[in-house]
């Protein structure tokens, strides 16, 4: 149910009930906020479906936004490619209000984006999804010796580690020699 | 001509610290061992991302060609990586890791393998239990490099089936280097010159060569001591070791057991205690203690401080007691 299509919403809380499921009590409408990516294009989500992330979560809990507000006021996710935001998405309303098996077949395919995906789920603290994003991760060098984890997993040797502290250094030393020219420039 | 696929690649060092590290604790076991011999940051990545494992146990066999590290990585997982002494590859741990390859991964200096790579294992992993067991002759000092690693251990074992061949110098020096919660001592040594002191234990289980260990204020010294197995100990030892626990300190022993095919004499083992009509019914004894006839005593004795009631019997296999009030209630 992951859209950029328009529905009817409403911000409004929901009414507390005592009654059993079973009884036929009036559906409660369901909140919608708006969220969207680098690439501007907003994608309507519910409310539940974003429980899954604890940093939207938290955003969300106190605002009491207005059907009208919320779409006004989609949150800007920059850091994240439209499309990485768009899985995610996905995601969460496929989970909607149930928790993840601990093997979850419905997370998106696409290998080559995993980096940035993790990162977005990082970001977004959606603890279940990360887990398993973090598992693929783990899969990616099952049974592969040292020197394929190292291709894989780009891990430098101790010799390239020690070169770039040394030129990480060294660039720190010249930006900070030349703040200080540009210091005493300014104060002649 | 179809090319290649591209191989997947993951800049896993660009991520942020949590996430690398939760990929970590993600990974197989021997996968982590693997990452982290590639660099000194990869190493220390896989120790900060506290990897969860539930025991490692350096076993010294009965033929050092035997020696192992037997790890379980999680309930029932288990992992065997041989620390032979052979240099015949084919024929070190066939039925496991050959620990010298591991080892060779591993990209620091070290004149034993064997040292190297328990000390890599570790410092990497987090285990909930760390043992050693000792069943063999120690014939150098270098067969003791785990204690230059570590001294603290959950559990330790010197068990020989026939005779522990360790030299008195080199078993005082274990002894006496180690700190561990549990100890299970069984072994005979007749040319034993010293007296062990036992300190911060909570499980003791001693049989053959008792005659090193000193029971003069071992509850003062191992005030966590949960239960003692001493077989074979003096009846007057015995008398002192309930003395120590009647004046003593509140601790937290539940069980003493003595065992003793001769059988005990009452008269010295209660000798100038105070002791009480047991509780206990013949039947409850007879579960607790698991044997009782009509040469059987049982009787009650109290803890001077908190007035703690704990039960003695004596029978013909030795002398037992339970001091756990909460059982004796449940009977």
């Amino acid at each position: 149910m992951s859209s950029t299509e328009q529905g009817t919403s409403s911000a409004a809380p929901a009414e507390p009930t005592t009654a059993p499921e079973s009884a036929a009590a009036p559906e409660v409408p369901e909140s919608f906020y708006y969220v969207h990516g680098k690439d501007k294009v907003v994608h309507k989500v519910s409310a539940g479906a974003l429980q899954h992330s604890a940093l939207i979560h938290g955003m969300i809990s106190n605002l009491g936004y207005t059907e009208e507000q919320a779409k006004a006021n989609p949150f800007p996710f920059e850091n994240i490619d439209g499309d990485i935001l768009q899985m995610v998405v996905d995601w969460c309303n496929q989970h909607k209000g149930k928790p993840t098996p601990p093997e979850d077949t419905n997370l998106p395919k696409q290998k080559e984006k995993l980096f940035d995906l993790v990162l977005a789920v990082n970001y977004l603290e959606i603890k279940e999804l990360l887990t398993y994003c973090c598992k693929q991760v783990a899969m990616m060098v099952k049974g592969k010796s040292p020197e394929e984890i190292r291709e894989i997993w780009m891990i430098p040797t101790d010799a390239e580690d020690e070169a770039a502290e040394k030129e990480a250094k060294k660039r720190a030393g010249k930006e900070a020699a030349g703040e200080t020219a540009a210091a005493a420039g300014d104060a002649k | 001509m179809e090319e290649p696929p591209e191989k997947q690649k993951f800049g896993l060092l660009k991520c942020p610290f949590a996430l690398r590290e939760e990929v970590i604790r993600n990974m197989e076991f021997m996968d982590a061992f693997h990452f982290s011999t590639l660099s000194k940051r990869s190493k220390q990545l896989v120790r900060n991302a506290r990897y969860q494992t539930f025991r490692i146990t350096f076993c010294f066999e009965e033929k050092s060609s035997k020696d192992n590290i037997e790890m379980e990585i999680k309930k029932g997982e288990r992992l065997k990586i041989s620390l032979s002494d052979l240099n015949v590859p084919p024929k070190r741990g066939s039925s496991s890791l050959d620990g010298l390859k591991l080892a060779n991964l591993i990209n620091e200096p070290s004149d034993d393998y064997r040292k190297k790579l328990s000390a890599h294992l570790l410092f990497i992993f987090h285990f909930k239990e760390i043992s050693v067991q000792i069943g063999r002759n120690i014939k150098h000092v270098e067969d003791l490099f785990l204690w230059s690693i570590t001294k603290q251990f959950d559990t330790v074992g010197l068990m020989a089936q026939k005779k522990l061949h360790i030299t008195p110098d080199y078993l005082q020096f274990v002894l006496n280097a180690t700190n561990a919660k549990e100890y299970f001592l069984d072994f005979r040594m007749n040319d034993l010159n010293f007296k062990y002191q036992l300190k911060d234990c909570e499980s003791l289980d001693v049989s053959g060569s008792i005659q090193c260990l000193d029971t003069d204020g071992i509850l003062q010294r191992n005030p966590k001591m949960k239960e003692l197995h001493l077989e074979e100990l003096p009846g007057e030892q015995i008398n002192d070791l309930l003395k120590q626990w009647i004046n003593g300190e509140v601790n937290d022993l539940e069980v003493l057991a003595f065992f003793n095919w001769d059988g005990y004499s009452n008269e010295v083992i209660l000798d100038g205690i105070v002791t009480m009509k047991t509780k206990l019914t013949e039947e409850q004894a007879r579960r607790m203690f698991g044997l009782w006839d009509a040469s059987s005593r049982a009787v009650d004795i109290q803890r001077k401080i908190d007035g703690q009631l704990a039960a003695v019997h004596i029978n013909q296999s030795g002398c037992f007691v339970s001091m756990c009030n909460k059982l004796l209630a449940e009977l």
